[in-house]
């Protein structure tokens, strides 16, 4: 456990006396830090995941398989406020949703382990698109938006690459589900040899268990899970010209990905 | 079946969503198998069966007497995996003696810049322990980040190999088995977890983990079961590497 956190972590309830013991013999969780030039990652805010309204996951669900309940709500304000104060400094914000296509062939091996999959194709009787990013947080212009197929927003992406273009040396995580892409694309940053902060209250999941192990494993060995407050208190104190090449849209073009013709 | 291990941390509403969400599916075994084994080596198992807050004193990665077990139960495994012909595959860390490859992983432990003190003993943590050591045909691929397919060569020598699964041991299972299975699932293998072959030095994190990867990634099923569905396998399905002895392998000279 850090030991600048003194309170109780959403985690502690889960752990065993003796994981307790181990973690704070282990020297696992201490503070990474953050970085120079850090971009806020908003990993799979769609309405598959959130629900089209704050309602009971066990409601929620029964239309969206993929959906995180109430609480999916809770974070998006958070996330709000994140996106806003990296904007204001001309930080760079960077959302990953899912694409398939409409046939279904490339779910490949998210089809295995779930019998509801077949739901997760267009379906004719929801007017909302699963990957659409829920608008009370919709990318603005300058943000940049990579389409994923799978855990982490890394895998088959170019997110590696525009993080190099932008000269980010860290991220700020955040979105759904805590313990699925949420996680996989902080151990890619990791393993990438970024520095990594988790928003705890800009993450959610539709597990109560596997949240607070997931954070908990994260804190230990991978980023710094730490308040949204902390993170804005943070990003308060950066210059606002450290990322002359954010991308520059004109109105008219705004952030929307277009299919470039090649020879 | 008996109870998950899973069951005593897992609130009554993350049963209820599980149930209704229709995670944790059985994926099935594939048709030719490899068998991973992450990061078994003294670093993580210690050099020898002790309590946990003993074993870490001088190994700090140290899974204490629980590695002990799984060590057998993968012993197990890799007998059958020999006898069928099937691949064996382990990893282990790699590092430069000035640790400036550690990057990331110097950054959130506090006992990041330890060498492991033992006095008595001029063992290598990133040795694999000798209960399991790595046989001739056997393929060891060195890491440096939690999944095994980060920076390595593994999945080019799954695809030449030709195979369309694995199974899955070792340790930690919050860590490196865990960044495996997830980079096996992304690149649509089907992946299999030996229960009793994968170890942590956290009690939770073992038991969520397990949670995690078996409602979305991959089956976490029994040893045995492993085992039987080896039996059901025909020989020769691999042309395995020939195996020179460890001696006669040589680094390449650019």
């Amino acid at each position: 456990m850090s030991e600048d956190v003194k309170a109780d972590r959403i985690w502690d309830a889960y752990l065993t006396e003796r994981d307790k013991k181990v973690f704070a013999a282990s020297g696992f969780g201490a503070r990474a830090g953050f970085g120079k030039r850090p971009a806020l990652l908003v990993i799979d805010v769609s309405y598959g995941f959130a629900g089209d309204k704050p309602e009971p996951i066990l409601d929620s669900i029964r239309r969206w398989s993929n959906s995180c309940g109430a609480e999916s709500w809770d974070a998006i304000a958070a996330i709000d406020s994140l996106a806003k104060a990296f904007r204001a400094k001309k930080l760079p914000v960077i959302y990953t949703t899912g694409q398939s296509r409409a046939d279904g062939w490339d779910i490949g091996s998210w089809a295995w382990k779930n019998t509801r999959t077949d739901e997760s194709v267009p379906k004719p009787t929801q007017d909302l698109d699963a990957n659409a990013i829920v608008s009370a947080i919709a990318p603005e212009p300058q943000d940049i938006v990579v389409l994923k197929q799978k855990p982490s927003g890394f895998f088959g992406t170019n997110l590696a690459s525009y993080l190099q273009l932008l000269g980010a040396d860290s991220v700020i995580v955040t979105g759904t589900t805590t313990s699925g892409c949420v996680r996989a694309t902080v151990i890619d940053a990791f393993s990438l040899n970024f520095r990594v902060t988790v928003a705890e209250d800009g993450c959610f999941d539709r597990s109560q268990a596997s949240h607070a192990i997931n954070l908990c494993d994260m804190h230990a060995k991978y980023a710094d899970v730490l308040p949204s407050s902390e993170i804005i208190a943070h990003v308060a104190t950066l210059s606002d010209d450290l990322f002359p090449g954010l991308p520059k849209p004109s109105a008219a073009e705004g952030s929307h990905l277009r299919l470039v013709s090649s020879s | 079946m008996s109870e998950p291990i899973w069951n005593q941390f897992l609130t009554d509403r993350d049963k209820a969503v599980f149930e209704a969400s229709g995670y944790g599916a059985r994926g099935g075994f594939g048709k030719k198998p490899a068998l991973l084994v992450i990061d078994v080596n003294y670093a993580f198992c210690g050099d020898k069966s002790e309590p946990i807050l003993e074993s870490i004193k001088r190994w700090r990665n140290s899974c204490g007497e629980e590695a002990w077990p799984a060590v057998a139960a993968i012993r197990s495994l890799i007998d059958k995996a020999h006898v069928k012909g099937l691949p064996v595959i382990y990893t282990t860390g790699v590092r430069r003696e000035d640790n400036w490859d550690a990057g990331s992983w110097g950054w959130k432990n506090s006992r990041g810049a330890e060498k492991p003190k033992v006095p008595v003993s001029n063992i290598d943590g990133n040795q694999i322990v000798a209960e399991i050591a790595p046989a001739p045909q056997d393929i060891v691929i060195l890491k440096q980040k939690p999944s095994g397919f980060f920076g390595t060569n593994l999945a080019s020598y799954l695809q030449l190999l030709g195979c369309d699964s694995v199974i899955v041991t070792g340790t930690t299972t919050s860590g490196c088995v865990r960044a495996t299975v997830l980079d096996a699932f992304s690149l649509n293998f089907r992946v299999a977890l030996a229960e009793e072959g994968c170890f942590d030095r956290s009690q939770a994190s073992h038991a969520i983990n397990l949670r995690d990867m078996n409602a979305k990634y991959a089956d976490v099923v029994k040893t045995a079961e492993v085992l039987s569905f080896f039996d059901t396998l025909p020989a020769g399905l691999f042309e395995l590497p020939k195996g020179a002895p460890a001696a006669e392998a040589k680094a390449v000279n650019y």
